[in-house]
C-alpha cells in the first residue's frame, strides 16, 4: 500500500519544519479518428512528490519508481541535509478526507467497440458535406487518484473524473482552408457525452467552418465589441486572473499589488475563482498543499477583494488560505493556480444587447490567450465575428486578436447579459505546468476596444 | 526494465515497437534574485505500440509486472478494434553521427544549473529585479526497439531559461519575459543576459505603435513561432494525404529569397537525434527551395499511406506544452523537426541600415497563428521603430497583423546569421532576421 510507504517519509519529514508528500495515479483512455487515422490509446502513470521547507527555501524530491529503500534514503538525505529551519507558511490543524467523485455512466464500461463505432459515425456525418475535406473526431477519459499527508497530521484521498469530446473540421475551397471546433470538457462520465445534442453540434460546426471560407477581414482599430461567454472567460481568466496569483504579487511581477480593496472595473463585472463548483474541470476537494477547496470572490462589482494564494504567500500578505495551489503532476512545483474562474452574469438578454447596438461587432469562441502579469495587457484572438449595425447582426468576419490594457477594457463594459456558460480547458503558468481549469462567464459589451 | 517488456511483449504480440525513455531533471527556481526551490526528479517510462490489423497504443510509467502485461494487452487491443492499416515497424539502417549532448549537464546536471544560477545572479545588474527564474537540465536517454530486430539507443541533453527581468525607471515598471530551451547551456551566454536586461530598460520609454501598414522585422525566434507554426503544418505528408494543405510540390509559395530545411542533423538543434521516434534515421529534407516548395516529410504512417519513405519525421514532441521527459506517453506524430531557415545575404547590421521605416519585434505576447489558414494577430511586447537605418524608439502594445502565406511572398530582406532558437508555439528553429514588407499593424 502506497500509504504505508507515506506515512514512512512522513515520519522522516518530521524532523522538518514542514513537510508533504504527494502520490498520483492516473488511468486514462482515448478513442479518435480523422480521415486517415482511428487511434485508441490508453495510459497509466504513477508518481510521488516529497517536498520540505527550510528557511524559506522549497525541497522537491519526485519519483515514479516505487522503490521503497531508495526512496528512504534520498529523503533522509535530504531532510538532514536542510536542516530544521523556520519558514514563513500556513500551518493548520490537521484534517482527514476520503471522498471520490462517482460519474453516473463509467466510460471503462462501455466497450471500447462500442466507443470507436460511435466516433466513426459521428466522424461520417461531419464528413458528409463535400466542403469538408477533413475532421477530428475524440472522446478521452480520464480518472486521477491523489492521496495527500503532511507533517500536521493531514490525510486526504481523492479522486476526480474527467471526460472530453472534441470535433474539429477543415473546410476547403481552392486554396482557401477553413475550420471549427466544438468541445465538451468536464468532470463526470459518459453521460455527458449522451448530453450533447450531436446532431446540432454537428451541423453549427460544419455550417460555421463553411461560411468562414467566405468571411470578410476586419479593418484592426477601435470598436464597441460584444463578446461572447467562451471569451468572457477567457479574459476573467487570462488577460485579469493572473496577476491575482498571489506569488506574482511576492516576485513584484502583479499590475494589481496595490489595488486590493479598490474599484478597479466596471462595477458591473463580478469575478469567481471557484474550485467547488460541481462538475468542472477546475473542481477538487483538496489542492496540492492540502488546503481546502473553496469559491474566492476575486472581484465584486467592481472592487477587487482578494488575491489567490498558497501556503507561503497568504502568510507574507497576512490572507487566509484559498486553495490555489496546485501542480502539473509529482514532477513539477506546485504554484498559485487559478480553477474554475468565471464573470457573474447580469441583467440584459443577449438580443437586447444587440438591439442596443448601433454599430460593432459581435466576437465568437476563444482560441488562444497569454497573460501579461506586470503590464497588464491582453493578447487574445478569437474564431470569428459578427458585424452589428443599427442592433441587427450583419456579415461574417474572419477572427481578429483583442488587445489592450484588461482594466481599461473591463472598466468599458457597460452592459452584461443575464445568461452563462463555462468551458473546461487547460492552462499554463507562462508557457509550462499545465493544469486543469475552466473559465466561463456572461455576454459583455465593451466600448471602445482595441481589435484587429 | 527493458527486458521484462521486450520479453512480455513477445509474449502476446508479433509485431509491435517499444519506446524506452528515463530522464533525471535537475532545477532551481529563483524569486526575487534569491533562490526558492531545489529540484531533482527521475523519470522514466515506456509506449508501445502493436500492429494486429490497426495499429494500437499504450504507454506507462508503473514498472510492475501486472502493468506492464496490462499496457501490452491494451495495446494489442487498441490494434484490434482500429480499422486495418497499411503499416510495417522500419527495420535498423546506418544512423548519422549527431551532435546532441552537453558534456555539463550529462551525469550531473544538478551541478550545471547551480553554476548557471550562481552565474546568472552575478551578471544580473543590481537595478534589475529578477522577478523569477526557472533554470532546468534534462538528461535523457531512448532506446526504440522493435520486432524487425530494431535496437537503437541515443542520449541528449536539454537546457531550458524562463527569467522575468524588471526595470523600474521614473516609476515606470517594464519586463522582459524570455523563456528559452537549447541543447547546451553555452548556446545561451551571458551576453543574451545583457540583451535581454537592454530590451527591458529600452521597453520603460516604449510606446504604442501607430496604426499603419509598414515593413516589419520578425526576429529568429518570432519568425520560428511564425512560419515554423504554419509551414510546419502545411509541409507534412499527414497533411497532404489529408487534403489539409494549401501547397504542393514544385510551386513558387515564398519569394525566391526563402529557402527552409527539416534539420534533423542540425548540431546541437533542439530536435536533433541520430534517429526519430520510431528509429528511422533523422535527414535534413528540404521543404522550401529558393520560394519553391519542394517535399513533404514523412512518418512511417503516413509514407506508406502514401506509397513513399519515411523521411524520419516521426517524432513525439507537442506545441506550446514542449516534452523533453515524458515522450514515451505520446505517440510519434508526423511533424517537421529543427524548422531551418536558409541565412540570406545582408548583415543584420546592413539589413536594418536599408529600412527607412519599419518596425523590428523582438517579442510577441504570443505570436500563435491559425496553423490552417495562416491568419495571425498578435501583440507587441517587445519592439522598435527603425528609423533612417537606425533602431529607434521602443514600442510595445497594439497589434502586428497578417496572414504567413501572403507575408511569405513579400520578403524584403534576410540576415546573413541564422541561429538556434525556440520559440512560445514551435520548439525548434534555426532562424536569422526577416523583414517583411506591408504587414498590417493596428496601434494608436
Amino acid at each position: 500500500m502506497i500509504q504505508d510507504l507515506m506515512e514512512k517519509i512522513v515520519d522522516i519529514l518530521g524532523n522538518t519544519y514542514y513537510g508533504d508528500v504527494r502520490s498520483e495515479k492516473i488511468y486514462s483512455t482515448g478513442v479518435g479518428k480523422n480521415k486517415s487515422e482511428e487511434s485508441i490509446s490508453t495510459g497509466s502513470s504513477c508518481g510521488l512528490c516529497v517536498r520540505v521547507i527550510s528557511d524559506n527555501k522549497w525541497y522537491y524530491l519526485g519519483f515514479d519508481t516505487i522503490n521503497e529503500e531508495k526512496i528512504l534514503d534520498e529523503i533522509q538525505k535530504l531532510v538532514e541535509r536542510v536542516e530544521k529551519k523556520k519558514s514563513s507558511i500556513w500551518l493548520q490543524d490537521p484534517w482527514e478526507l476520503d471522498k471520490e467523485i462517482f460519474v453516473k455512466e463509467d466510460p471503462e464500461k462501455i466497450s471500447v467497440e462500442e466507443r470507436m463505432s460511435t466516433i466513426r459515425e459521428i466522424f461520417n456525418q461531419t464528413m458528409a458535406n463535400k466542403k469538408i475535406v477533413n475532421a477530428d473526431v475524440g472522446m478521452a477519459n480520464a480518472k486521477r487518484e491523489t492521496i495527500f499527508m503532511n507533517t500536521e497530521g493531514s490525510k486526504l484521498r481523492q479522486v476526480l473524473p474527467s471526460f472530453k469530446f472534441a470535433i474539429s473540421v477543415t473546410s476547403k475551397e481552392g486554396k482557401k482552408l477553413e475550420g471549427d471546433y466544438f468541445v465538451l470538457a468536464k468532470q463526470g462520465g459518459y453521460e455527458l457525452f449522451r448530453q450533447i445534442n450531436m446532431e446540432k453540434e454537428i451541423d453549427d460546426v460544419v455550417k460555421s467552418a463553411i461560411a468562414m471560407l467566405d468571411a470578410k477581414q476586419i479593418q484592426g482599430g477601435r470598436y464597441d465589441i460584444i463578446v461572447d461567454p467562451e471569451i468572457s472567460g477567457v479574459i476573467a481568466h487570462e488577460s485579469f486572473g493572473h496577476g491575482l496569483e498571489a506569488d506574482q504579487v511576492m516576485r513584484d511581477r502583479s499590475y494589481l499589488t496595490q489595488l486590493k480593496g479598490k474599484k478597479i472595473i466596471s462595477d458591473l463585472v463580478s469575478i469567481h475563482d471557484n474550485s467547488t463548483l460541481a462538475g468542472e474541470k477546475g473542481t477538487f476537494f483538496f489542492d496540492n498543499e492540502g488546503i481546502r477547496s473553496r469559491d474566492n470572490l476575486l472581484v465584486d462589482r467592481g472592487i477587487l477583494k482578494q488575491f489567490m494564494h498558497d501556503r507561503q504567500s497568504c502568510m507574507l500578505m497576512q490572507s487566509e488560505p484559498t486553495g490555489n495551489a496546485r501542480a502539473q503532476d509529482f514532477s513539477r512545483k506546485v504554484f498559485v493556480r487559478m480553477t474554475n474562474t468565471y464573470i457573474s452574469p447580469g441583467d440584459w438578454t443577449l438580443k437586447e444587447l444587440i438591439e442596443d447596438t448601433k454599430s460593432g461587432y459581435y466576437l465568437i469562441k476563444n482560441l488562444t490567450g497569454m497573460e501579461d502579469p506586470l503590464g497588464g495587457n491582453m493578447q487574445m484572438s478569437t474564431h470569428r465575428a459578427m458585424g452589428i449595425k443599427n442592433g441587427e447582426l450583419t456579415g461574417l468576419f474572419k477572427g481578429v486578436g483583442i488587445s489592450g490594457k484588461v482594466l481599461e477594457f473591463l472598466n468599458n463594459v457597460d452592459a452584461v447579459t443575464n445568461d452563462f456558460d463555462i468551458r473546461g480547458g487547460g492552462c499554463g503558468k507562462g508557457h509550462e505546468d499545465y493544469v486543469s481549469v475552466s473559465s466561463g462567464g456572461p455576454h459583455m459589451r465593451v466600448r471602445d476596444a482595441v481589435i484587429g | 526494465m527493458k527486458e521484462e517488456i521486450i520479453s512480455q511483449t513477445k509474449k502476446f504480440a508479433k509485431d509491435y515497437d517499444i519506446y524506452l525513455q528515463s530522464t533525471e531533471v535537475n532545477e532551481i527556481q529563483l524569486e526575487k534574485n534569491r533562490v526558492n526551490f531545489v529540484s531533482k526528479t527521475f523519470e522514466s517510462g515506456y509506449g508501445i505500440r502493436v500492429l494486429k490489423g490497426g495499429l494500437g497504443f499504450s504507454a506507462s510509467n508503473v514498472k510492475s509486472d501486472e502493468a506492464i502485461k496490462q499496457t501490452i494487452l491494451n495495446a494489442i487491443k487498441s490494434a484490434e478494434m482500429t480499422e486495418k492499416v497499411k503499416f510495417e515497424f522500419p527495420r535498423q539502417e546506418k544512423y548519422p553521427e549527431v551532435e546532441a549532448i552537453d558534456k555539463k549537464i550529462k551525469n550531473k546536471g544538478d551541478e550545471a544549473v547551480r553554476d548557471y544560477v550562481e552565474q546568472l545572479l552575478n551578471e544580473i545588474p543590481k537595478d534589475v529585479l529578477l522577478s523569477f527564474g526557472k533554470v532546468r537540465t534534462y538528461d535523457n536517454s531512448t532506446n526504440v526497439i522493435n520486432s524487425e530486430g530494431l535496437d537503437v539507443r541515443g542520449e541528449d541533453t536539454s537546457f531550458m531559461v524562463e527569467l522575468s527581468l524588471i526595470v523600474n525607471k521614473n516609476g515606470v515598471r517594464m519586463e522582459f519575459w524570455p523563456h528559452e530551451y537549447r541543447r547546451r547551456i553555452q548556446d545561451l551566454p551571458m551576453s543574451e543576459i545583457d540583451k535581454w536586461v537592454r530590451i527591458a530598460h529600452d521597453q520603460t520609454i516604449a510606446k504604442e505603435p501607430k496604426t499603419e501598414k509598414t515593413t516589419v522585422v520578425f526576429s529568429p525566434s518570432t519568425l520560428l513561432d511564425g512560419l515554423g507554426t504554419v509551414i510546419g503544418s502545411h509541409a507534412t505528408g499527414a497533411a497532404k494525404v489529408n487534403d489539409v494543405t494549401r501547397v504542393s510540390i514544385g510551386e513558387k509559395i515564398a519569394s525566391e529569397k526563402l529557402t527552409i530545411i527539416s534539420d534533423g542533423l542540425y548540431p546541437y538543434g533542439l530536435m536533433t537525434s541520430e534517429f526519430d521516434d520510431e528509429g528511422i534515421p533523422q535527414k535534413r529534407i528540404p521543404i522550401v527551395d529558393s520560394g519553391v516548395f519542394k517535399e513533404f516529410v514523412y512518418d512511417q504512417f503516413y509514407a506508406l499511406k502514401d506509397n513513399t519513405k519515411s523521411t524520419g519525421n516521426g517524432l513525439r514532441q507537442s506545441d506550446v506544452f514542449y516534452l523533453f521527459d515524458g515522450k514515451y506517453g505520446v505517440e510519434p506524430a508526423n511533424q517537421l523537426s529543427n524548422f531551418y531557415v536558409k541565412p540570406g545575404d545582408v548583415s543584420y547590421e546592413d539589413l536594418i541600415e536599408d529600412i527607412s521605416h519599419s518596425i523590428l519585434v523582438e517579442q510577441f505576447s504570443w505570436l500563435n497563428p491559425d496553423p490552417v489558414t495562416g491568419n495571425f494577430s498578435s501583440e507587441i511586447r517587445a519592439g522598435y521603430y527603425i528609423k533612417n537605418g537606425e533602431i529607434s524608439e521602443p514600442i510595445k502594445g497594439g497589434l502586428v497583423i497578417g496572414n504567413v502565406f501572403d507575408m511569405i511572398k513579400k520578403i524584403d530582406a534576410i540576415s546573413d546569421k541564422s541561429v538556434i532558437t525556440s520559440g512560445g508555439n514551435v520548439l525548434a528553429g534555426v532562424c536569422p532576421y526577416i523583414s517583411f514588407k506591408d504587414v498590417q499593424v493596428a496601434g494608436k
